[in-house]
């Protein structure tokens, strides 16, 4: 039995994993790995490598506020934010980031270029058009756009909504309507309370083709 | 796979001080587990802290999800090393076949007229089995390299002398990878190697070498369950728990071609670490180094994800496998294989299909009675198999589930290779099998699964009625209902 080409492998593949990759790292518990790194070789696989998440499961984070992603990762991390989607795949993702590379990774989605995943039946869009920019007087609930800017560009910790996924969006509203799940959306318990599930699709479709 | 005999160092039978050994070294190594980390969670849940319906479709056991695959391309690295790398897995369940009587090994009749029981031919029927109990070690070793890595406890893996159960420990699974992902905006490359121990272990799409049921039916006549082939003729692409040593190069590109070569070879000598436990009587059994390739087409869109793949092995197996100058079975393997999956929380719905041919080729001694050689082993100097398999399955919520699964084994006609035999024989010289096999599934919590299979038997070996040509066995007479528990930690 001639042993040395199966010697020689183990030890090429030993010795070639051996050494530390930080440029194409996919370690979440180095604090050395760049965040640039992690969002392309870790983020990437869900969020999409220019953060237009290509599966509705995910959200978009291609345009993202900064703050908002800052503040969203740090819940994630200090386990503030209890919903299902929320810790079975983020929790740990999250756990062993640091400020810094939490901060890098905030930079790297605020400054992509967010793309619509698609367009929304016109009567479902223009139904949402009304909600998102005048809010249903009759139930008492304020226009989306006051919070979530004009263009659903966001503020600071008010996300941006445009672009983003409509089955994310209405996933993001049941949560806020129905659990405490998302502690600091507290200010979106009130809101998602006085929507109906028609109202939520029509927003949630607006949103995600944003037509003007 | 029959086990060959028993090697003094794996073989345990049940109730022994040995067997209490064993099992003392695997709730130690349980109960390690449980006082790592407050989440409840296996081997690579804890390493990248996400929850089983992250890589797994639906939450099930197996099947991967886009991002799955990716953890398995990229060689377990993502996420960070875990302190105590191990996982446990137990399945256990009760197999009932719809009739045990007629089709003796002993009394084809089953009048029992010769004293022995026709229970014998299915030993453990309708008694709850632990059927296997598995100990998982590996995840990430470094930025590059990850491992994945098996050993199955079989209770119930053969019977002794006196009839007694030993049960048998060895290799399982075995992957360690080294990858490397070369990703910008203009390109996504993923290249690795894989040392592995089976041909479909390194596959992200489970589709060829796997059956589509999670959990097999544990205990009866291996021919009985769907899809498992015994014998030196089949190749290790249909064969499933061969232990062979292989070397893969891979390469996915931009999420959407998939190709790899592997060569397989024996796993002994410095390979044995991956058959650890496996008689050499098994390992034994190709010659050479054996060509593996596949290749895949895939197309990620919204929450779909499809998969269109070519897979092929070319084999050369000892017809003997403790003789390596025995005379040699040529297989030559191709296949079709694809995926559809569409996930979208609360949904999960996946389809799958793989079709196989193998043609087998045997050496002139084998078949043919002028050579002074001739074994009698096969009356052609080839036969073909062909193998379909298709399933369907929906999980709502990653904890209800139903899945419907056809399976077709279609062969030519040899009289020596499929004579006339009890049960497992054919009247018409034909292997001509096929079976529906639905089932339904819970998922309480993550890592219990709990579900009920029925194999319903349309054809078997050749017939439907008085199939095996020596008793009035009809192929639904090996209907079989399987009822099982797994759980992993
Ligand atoms: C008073 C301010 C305010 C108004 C008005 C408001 N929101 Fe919000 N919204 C917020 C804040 C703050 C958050 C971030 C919550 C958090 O940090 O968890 C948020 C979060 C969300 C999210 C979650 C986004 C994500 O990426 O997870 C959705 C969806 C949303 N809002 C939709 C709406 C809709 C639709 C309306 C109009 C019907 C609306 N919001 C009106 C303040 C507001």
């Amino acid at each position: 039995m001639n042993a040395r080409p199966a010697l020689a492998t183990a030890a090429l593949l030993l010795a070639a994993g051996g050494c530390v990759n930080l440029e194409r790292s996919r370690d979440l518990g180095n604090p050395d790995v760049p965040a640039a790194t992690l969002a392309a070789q870790v983020c990437s696989n869900c969020h999409g490598l220019d953060g237009n998440a290509p599966s509705p499961n995910f959200p978009s984070l291609a345009g993202q506020q900064k703050d908002y992603l800052e503040a969203q990762l740090r819940q994630f991390r200090g386990h503030n934010r209890l919903d299902p989607a929320g810790f079975e795949y983020m929790w740990g993702l999250s756990r062993k980031l640091t400020d810094a590379q939490i901060a890098g990774l905030a930079d790297y989605f605020a400054a992509q270029r967010p793309r619509s995943p698609g367009p929304a039946a016109p009567a479902l869009a223009e139904a949402g058009r009304r909600i998102f920019k005048d809010g249903l007087p009759d139930g008492n609930i304020p226009a989306c756009a006051t919070c979530h800017g004009e263009h659903g560009e966001g503020n600071a910790t008010f996300p941006r909504l445009a672009y983003q996924h409509a089955d994310y969006l209405y996933k993001q509203l049941v949560v806020f309507q129905r659990t405490d799940e998302r502690p600091e959306g507290s200010v979106m318990k009130t809101i998602a309370h006085g929507l109906s599930g028609a109202d939520m699709r029509a927003v949630a479709a607006y949103l995600q083709a944003f037509p003007d | 796979m029959e086990r060959g005999t028993a090697s003094a160092y794996s073989w345990v039978r049940p109730g022994t001080p040995r067997f209490f050994f064993h099992l003392a070294a695997w709730l130690i190594a349980a109960a390690s587990l449980f006082s790592g980390e407050a989440q409840a969670l296996p081997l690579f849940a804890r390493q990248t802290g996400q929850n089983c319906v992250a890589c797994h479709a639906g939450g099930q056991f197996p099947a991967l999800t886009p991002y799955g695959r990716i953890f398995k391309l990229t060689g377990y690295t993502i996420g960070v090393r875990n302190p105590i790398p191990l996982s446990v897995m137990i399945q256990a369940g009760m197999t009932k076949v719809a009739n045990k009587t007629n089709g003796s090994l002993v009394d084809p009749n089953g009048s029992g007229g010769n004293g022995a029981m026709p229970n014998d031919n299915y030993p453990r029927d309708g008694l709850f089995t632990v059927s296997q109990a598995s100990l998982f070690a590996g995840g990430k070793i470094t930025d590059n390299l990850g491992l994945f890595a098996q050993w199955t406890l079989d209770p119930y893996s053969q019977q002794n002398g006196q009839g007694k159960w030993v049960s048998h420990t060895a290799s399982d699974q075995f992957d360690l990878r080294y990858a490397d992902r070369l990703i910008n905006p203009g390109r996504d490359l993923i290249v690795g190697v894989s040392l592995n121990n089976n041909i479909g272990t390194t596959d992200v799409w489970n589709t060829f070498n796997n059956p589509f049921q999670m959990v097999p039916s544990p205990i009866g006549p291996a021919s009985l369950q769907a899809n498992v082939f015994t014998g030196p003729q089949y190749s290790p692409m249909l064969t499933q728990g061969n232990l062979n040593a292989g070397l893969n190069a891979y390469a996915f590109w931009n999420n959407t071609v998939y190709a790899e070569v592997g060569l397989y070879r024996n796993a002994n000598g410095i390979y044995s670490i991956m058959s650890q436990g496996v008689s050499s009587d098994n390992t034994t059994t190709l010659k050479g180094y054996n060509p593996y390739w596949r290749l895949a087409l895939n197309h990620d869109w919204g929450a779909n994800s499809a998969m269109i793949g070519l897979h092929g092995l070319n084999a050369r197996v000892y017809s003997d496998p403790t003789n390596a100058s025995s005379p040699l079975i040529r297989n030559d393997d191709v296949g079709i294989d694809g995926q559809f999956q569409h996930i979208l929380d609360p949904h999960t719905f996946s389809a799958q299909f793989s079709y196989t041919r193998e043609r087998q080729r045997y050496d002139d001694a084998l078949w043919n009675p002028n050579n002074p050689a001739y074994t009698g082993s096969y009356a052609n100097s080839s036969n073909t198999i062909d193998l379909l398999k298709l399933n369907a399955t929906y999980i709502y919520l990653a904890k209800y589930g139903a899945s419907l699964s056809y399976v077709s084994s279609q062969g030519s006609k040899d009289a020596i290779l499929y004579a006339a035999n009890p049960i497992t024989g054919s009247a018409n010289n034909r292997p001509g099998t096929r079976v529906w096999i639905p089932e339904v599934f819970w998922t309480p919590i993550q890592y219990v699964r709990i579900g009920f299979q029925y194999y319903k038997y349309t054809q078997f070996m050749g017939g439907s009625t008085a199939y095996d040509g020596v008793s009035s066995r009809s192929a639904k007479d090996n209907d079989l209902t399987f009822l099982y528990l797994w759980a992993a930690y």
